[in-house]
């Protein structure tokens, strides 16, 4: 792979979302009307994410696993 | 970085590398790999599904098992004019996916196949829950970052 040629150009890049414009996203009802690896395997997940990126992982499961 | 929130892979990794492009001061986009539809193609293309990324993620294959899939996460590190630096795909070296999730999900003896996959489908659940997945997404950290030191060392793999 002739990796000095990508279609990552500074444009698409910029089109990219944030962590946080991702964990939003995520959450969303369009989010939802996609198709996941499996029936119903789009779940909420913004509470756990941002808590394990602002403070590290959790020691036990704090969350039930529905918005793991 | 491209991610889907359905991948445990991405679950465990994405919190983590968001960490650590803000501790390091490294700009982050994620993108999404599919669009409405779940990609299982071997050789995606925005042919097939021009509402996706798959032309980014054709780029970044994971070659495997004599197959090409399109493992995620994958992390693209980037100089601040976009020269390739290093990827990181899926899961750390250290996590034996295929194996420890392949017995996990196994069917048992006396087991049926829809009692297998309830069983697969809790005991996974639990096991992204132990301290192990800690344990992984802290190997992935350490292998992104003994990469990039390599490169800055001796340069890129190719």
């Amino acid at each position: 792979m002739d990796r000095t040629k990508s279609v990552v150009t500074p444009q698409r890049f910029a089109t990219g979302m944030t962590f946080d414009q991702y964990v939003a996203y995520v959450a969303t009802p369009e989010n939802f009307k996609r198709e996941g690896s499996a029936p119903a395997t789009r779940r909420c997940g913004s509470t756990t994410r941002r808590r394990r990126r602002s403070s590290g992982w959790p020691a036990a499961p704090t969350v039930p696993p529905k918005c793991w | 970085m491209i991610a889907e929130e359905w991948s445990s892979d991405c679950r465990r990794d994405v919190p983590m590398l968001a960490r650590l492009a803000a501790t390091g001061g490294l700009e982050l986009r994620i993108f999404r790999r599919d669009g409405q539809k779940f990609s299982a193609s071997h050789h995606p293309t925005l042919a097939e599904a021009p509402d996706s990324n798959a032309d980014i993620m054709a780029e970044f294959l994971n070659s495997k098992n004599g197959q090409t899939w399109q493992s995620i996460p994958v992390a693209v590190f980037y100089t601040m004019n976009l020269e390739y630096l290093y990827h990181y795909t899926e899961y750390p070296a250290i996590y034996h996916k295929d194996r420890v999730v392949g017995q996990i999900r196994a069917v048992r003896a006396g087991e049926s196949k829809d009692d297998a996959r309830a069983r697969g489908d809790r005991e996974f659940m639990e096991l992204q829950q132990s301290p192990f997945f800690r344990v992984w997404s802290a190997a992935c950290a350490d292998e992104i970052l003994s990469a990039l030191h390599e490169r800055l060392l001796v340069g890129s793999l190719g």
